[in-house]
């Protein structure tokens, strides 16, 4: 049976498509069948992040009102043979996804892979709610900055709650903090929460950070997942936190404020 | 519509009165001597009248002074200003007396079976069990514990919102937002063990605490139709 993991925040643009398409292509570096699903209906950025949007042909909501196969809609990545994507619509809307529906995409793609990441789009409505409904396992993406914790606290909240799990009366969803576009000098300046400011307020395990990094726009300009690029920190940290996924021990690191070298500053960035 | 009234059955532990001579003349001297010292404290309280020492003993030891007057001593403990309600262990001459001057006829079967099979604590007062919370309540949540308190034993989080109609205790980081006495009632009480929240209420009585660094242990009351607060000190 594959794990299901959903990636969410509550809060938008805090990196929840970016810790996707970085978790799934990490996975599937490390040899897991991996999944991960675009639950952002009417926006679909997962593709073009992970460089496949010229693939796009059918894509979930095709496949959920029953115009196209599942083996149609998934696209299989091009660096990576064990990582799939299923895309999701331009088009349509969050109310084309049914608990049904999305039930049995899920049931179907068990049959064939170890790992389902599920990218929620922002908010608490009926898109996130797909999203994180059937989850194993949550990543909770936060920037070190209070709305963001206050609204991964209500996404907690809401995971208690109104997942399939606590519905059923089964073991509560794992959940994980990921920390992202942290920040270490403007923390160090009390312009930013610390990692143990927010994980006091949450309450959570802590998975992994990733510091803020311009290699992380670059990537998704590339189309080539963050974790894809072994020289950046941004990319080294997601692959800390899918080695920490897997049950790995693996120390933080880049807590330290980046020092520029003499020639990087010379040449900039 | 609520029927006007129901008749339920119901048990009391009432005081009693026992009755140690038939000697009314004895009864009243004593009477007035131990109502002296005891500052009255049976006063209107109702009591019943245990007859058992006369009765049940050999009745012809205490011959010379005949049968006890039941209507005498009713009387005298009215003018005592206690509340005689009923007797028991009575002879049936007594019992006819005492229904006279409107005192009902208690039955020591009745009784005693009744003591065997009550425990002692099922004659407390009714009350709702304490709704227990073991996991954070987060942002946009909201626990109201109905009828009785609330004790939450992880954290209140900011935008949290926990309500009572009793007390509430919350031993985690109380971040939100804390409501006791719910229904009105301002005897409730809000004990934090470390309080850093954005408002507490007591029966619709409210204050809002400014973003704080650092958490106290905080107890919160209604005084005068005022929320009071104050850190909670442990007397040792
Ligand atoms: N570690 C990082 N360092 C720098 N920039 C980052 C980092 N992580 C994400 N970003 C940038 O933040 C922006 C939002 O990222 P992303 O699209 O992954 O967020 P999201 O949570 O999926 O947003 P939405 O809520 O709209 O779905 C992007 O421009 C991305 O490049
Ligand atoms: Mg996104």
């Amino acid at each position: 049976m594959a794990k299901i993991i959903v990636v969410t925040s509550g809060k938008g643009g805090v990196g929840k498509t970016t810790t996707s398409a970085s978790i799934a292509a990490g996975l599937a570096l490390q040899g897991h069948a991996t999944v991960v699903i675009d639950f952002d209906v009417g926006l679909r950025n997962l593709d073009l992040i992970m460089g496949c949007e010229r693939r796009v042909v059918y894509d979930m909501v095709n496949v959920i009102q029953g115009d196209a196969r599942l083996h149609q809609a998934l696209i299989q990545d091009k660096r990576c043979d064990k990582l799939h994507i299923l895309p999701t619509s331009q088009t349509r809307d969050k109310d084309a996804l049914d608990k049904q529906g999305v039930g049995q995409i899920l049931d179907e793609l068990q049959q064939s892979f170890d790992y389902i990441i599920c990218d929620s789009p922002a908010g608490i409505e009926r898109g996130a709610l797909m999203a994180l409904y059937y989850a194993d396992e949550a990543v909770i993406v936060t920037n070190p900055e209070v709305s963001s914790v206050r609204d991964s606290d209500r996404i907690l909240g809401i995971l208690h709650a109104k997942s399939r799990r606590a519905e059923q009366g089964l073991a509560p969803v794992k959940e994980h903090l990921l920390i992202s576009r942290y920040n270490p000098a403007r923390v160090a300046e009390g312009e930013m929460l610390s990692i143990e400011d927010i994980q006091e307020l949450l309450g959570i395990p802590l998975l992994g950070m990733i510091p803020e990094s311009e290699s992380v726009l670059k990537a998704s300009n590339a189309g080539t997942p963050v974790v894809f690029d072994r020289e950046s920190r941004a990319g080294q940290a997601y692959a800390d936190t899918v080695r920490r996924l897997l049950g790995h021990d693996c120390p933080l690191r880049f807590l330290e404020v980046e020092k520029k070298s003499l020639l990087k500053r010379v040449f900039g960035g | 519509m609520m029927a006007a009234f129901e008749f339920r059955g119901s048990a009391f532990s009432l005081p009693v009165f026992q009755v140690n001579t038939a000697d009314v003349e004895r009864i009243s001297q004593e009477l007035e001597q131990r109502l002296l010292e005891s500052q009255q404290f049976f006063v209107n309280a109702p009591l019943v009248v245990d007859v058992a020492p006369l009765t049940l003993r050999n009745a012809d030891e205490d011959a010379s002074v005949g049968p006890l007057d039941i209507a005498t001593l009713v009387r005298l403990l009215r003018q005592a200003a206690l509340l005689p309600v009923g007797i028991i262990h009575g002879t049936p001459a007594m019992e006819q007396a005492a229904v006279a001057e409107g005192l009902a006829v208690l039955h020591a079967s009745a009784q005693h079976g009744h003591e065997k099979k009550t425990p002692v604590r099922s004659r407390r007062a009714p009350r709702t069990p304490t709704m227990v919370v073991g996991h954070p309540v987060r942002a946009g949540q909201q626990i109201y514990a109905q009828g009785g308190d609330l004790v939450v034993l992880a954290a209140v989080n900011a935008g949290a919102e926990v309500a009572a109609d009793g007390d509430i205790h919350i031993y985690g980081p109380m971040r939100g937002k804390a409501l006791a006495g719910a229904q009105g009632d301002t005897q409730t009480n809000i004990f934090c063990h470390a309080f850093a929240g954005e408002m507490l209420v007591i029966a619709g009585h409210y204050r809002t605490f400014e973003p704080s660094h650092g958490a106290v242990p905080l107890q919160a009351w209604l005084e005068n139709e005022q929320l009071m607060v104050a850190p909670i000190e442990c007397i040792s």
